[in-house]
């Protein structure tokens, strides 16, 4: 049984398509065949950040027209079996996204095997990121610890309770909250919101935590998922969300100050 | 500690350096994609030759596969066509 | 859906009513930004033939609300209404021309309910009322079913998140979930919320006086009942963040204590 799960947010640069690709990533490097598709038509950047820019041919709105086959413009990774990518339209607008054509393109991705449908939306409420949640049977809402973050996120759980499929079918999507860029020093000297804080606000379950880490950069420089570097605690981070989301129930990392201190006297000592 | 620094340091300028290629190589690619080599005459090309090839066998649009490879230094166009099973 | 508010026009002079909208709107920005306004053509007698029903709407217009419609006007006006733009709107209360006395009527009574009810169980003080409505629809529309067949309630049982609007027509509303900051919910009954509660909430929201708010965590931006708004942060409770109600006290919303 296959599963849709939207990585979405409401607001822009908290990141969406960083923990998009780090998690389908991680999910088909654990033996499930995964796709990820890029919901932002006009500005991808998935191919970017999964470092298959110059393997893009056809699109999604290739597939959407009729123009091309799902088959033909689906990227397969070449570092992770089971991992493939299928990059957004960069010439087209997201008028170009239509219902019946998403609805086609997941319905024949669940025929095709996948286990799990990856949708990375665009930032906003406008088409894309309607689109993106339209489908999802799950979400991951990836939400800064920061005050305009936090009232976005709650906006699009709003309306991925109302305007999604399921919930038009009157059930309701799965919530998981992922906090990223989340320095526990500053939560610590009372500058940056607590994960407590976030989660109480929103009231959904957390799904995991991602510190603040220079080695996010150094992963969409050279287009690598940031899972795949697994000295880094934000890789490890989004190892322990994919274990997570796969049932396991472990303990969270890098959250607090002195579990950061331990590790970085380990790194030098040890 | 020196040590550590100065690796860490020249790791972050290596990434640095290589985004920079990757979008050099990406924006010089899509701007000569808009003025000549569009991969958007793709879909009629297929189409043109669908036609052509049903003038001799029948085989749908499905049975056409046009597919562009890009190369370092050259493109490669790769035509599949799935025949129908002869009798 | 949301608030909706009521513009009695008492005189026909519609730039010096513009201006005294301003005035009123200036006071509370966030709360009439994008509100909805019906007309009420009754206070205006017969000028109500030469009024300016265009200009009316171009000046709510510029002063961000959204004119929705008009009632009360003489049928005559009907087409003329329609080519302004404006919706005209059969009411449900007050039949034209007989007004004054049905509305009294109606609040006398939702005052009795409330002191008839005041030591029994909070639901039937808006059962009591909820029937009262009932049967004042009952008879202008002639349509509506029994009003024992017709005591309605809604039940949200998920966030209220931000950006949501819920409103419960005719009914109390209880929420089980937390409703968060920048949302509203409203009901013409009571309001009832188990969660905490973040975002604005407006109880009566027809005009009911006895209708009341209750939560387990008072953490609103703004109360309403029957039209009569506060910012929490304007009040002097010292129940943030404790389970409290609210009810009207004459025009004066009273935050107290909710104990169990």
């Amino acid at each position: 049984m296959s599963k849709v799960i939207v990585v979405t947010s409401g607001k822009g640069g908290v990141g969406k398509t960083t923990s998009s690709a780090a998690f389908s990533a991680g999910l088909a490097a654990r033996g499930h065949k995964t796709a990820v598709i890029d919901f932002d038509v006009g500005l991808r950047n998935l191919d970017l950040i999964m470092g298959v820019e110059r393997r893009v041919i056809y699109d999604f709105v290739n597939v959407i027209n009729g123009e091309a086959t799902l088959k033909q413009a689906l990227i397969k990774d070449k570092r992770v079996d089971n991992l493939y990518i299928l990059p957004a339209s960069q010439t087209r607008d997201k008028d170009a996204l239509t219902k019946e054509g998403v609805e086609s393109i997941i319905n024949e991705l669940k025929a095709d095997g996948f286990d799990y449908i990856v949708c990375d939306s665009p930032a906003g409420i406008e088409k894309g990121a309607f689109m993106a949640l339209y489908f999802a049977d799950e979400a991951i809402v990836v939400t800064n610890p920061e005050v305009s973050s936090v009232r976005d996120s709650d906006r699009i759980l709003g309306i991925l309770q109302s305007r999604s499929k399921v919930a038009e079918d009157g059930g309701s999507v799965k919530e998981h909250l992922l906090i990223t860029r989340y320095s526990p020093d500053r939560v610590e000297g009372g500058d940056m919101l607590g994960m407590d804080d976030i989660v109480e606000i929103l009231s959904i379950p957390l799904i995991g935590v991602i510190p603040e880490s220079g080695s996010v950069l150094q992963a969409s420089n050279s287009g690598n998922p940031v899972i795949m570097d697994k000295e880094s605690t934000a890789g490890q981070a989004y190892e322990d969300v994919v274990s997570r989301f796969l049932g396991e129930d472990i303990p969270l990392r890098f959250v607090d100050v002195e579990q950061k201190k331990k590790g970085f006297f380990q790194k030098i000592f040890g | 500690m020196g040590l550590f620094n100065f690796f860490k340091k020249e790791k972050k300028k290596n990434t640095a350096n290589l985004a920079k290629e990757r979008l050099q190589i990406l924006i010089a690619h899509e701007h000569s994609n808009k003025s000549t080599k569009s991969p958007d005459y793709l879909p009629k090309l297929r189409d043109e030759l669908v036609q052509v090839i049903r003038k001799y066998v029948h085989v749908t649009d499905k049975d056409v596969q046009v597919n562009v490879e890009k190369g370092d230094d050259f493109d490669t166009l790769e035509l599949n066509i799935t025949l129908p099973e002869s009798k | 859906m949301s608030m909706l508010n009521v513009l009695h026009l008492e005189h026909s002079d519609v730039s010096a009513i513009a201006a005294e909208l301003q005035k009123k709107r200036d006071e509370m920005p966030q709360f009439f930004m994008q509100s909805p306004v019906v007309v009420d053509c009754n206070p205006l007698g017969e000028d109500v033939n030469s009024f300016d029903f265009l200009a009316l709407k171009e000046s709510l217009l510029s002063l961000g609300f959204i004119p929705v419609g008009v009632r009360n006007n003489p049928p005559a006006l009907n087409k003329s209404l329609a080519e302004a733009g404006w919706a005209v709107m059969r009411e449900s209360r007050k039949p034209f021309n007989d007004g004054q006395t049905e509305a009294a009527a109606t609040e006398t009574n939702d005052n009795d309910s409330t002191v008839d009810t005041a030591n029994l169980p909070t639901n039937s003080t808006i059962e009591t009322s909820n029937s009262v409505e009932n049967s004042d629809q009952h008879l202008e529309a002639q349509v509506a079913p029994p009003a024992s067949n017709n005591v309605k309630s809604l039940t949200v049982d998920k966030p209220v998140r931000s950006g949501q609007q819920i409103y419960a027509a005719e009914s109390d509303m209880t929420v089980l979930a937390q409703t968060s900051a920048g949302s509203e919910i409203m009901a013409d009954g009571s309001i009832h919320v188990y969660g905490a509660l973040r975002g604005r909430v407006l109880a009566g929201a027809m005009g009911n006086e006895s209708a009341r708010i209750f939560c387990q965590s008072l953490q609103a931006e703004l109360i309403a009942i029957a039209g009569r708004y506060q910012l929490l942060d304007e009040s002097d409770t010292n129940l943030i963040g404790k389970p409290a109600m609210i009810k009207l006290l004459g025009e004066k919303l009273i935050i107290e204590p909710l104990s169990a």
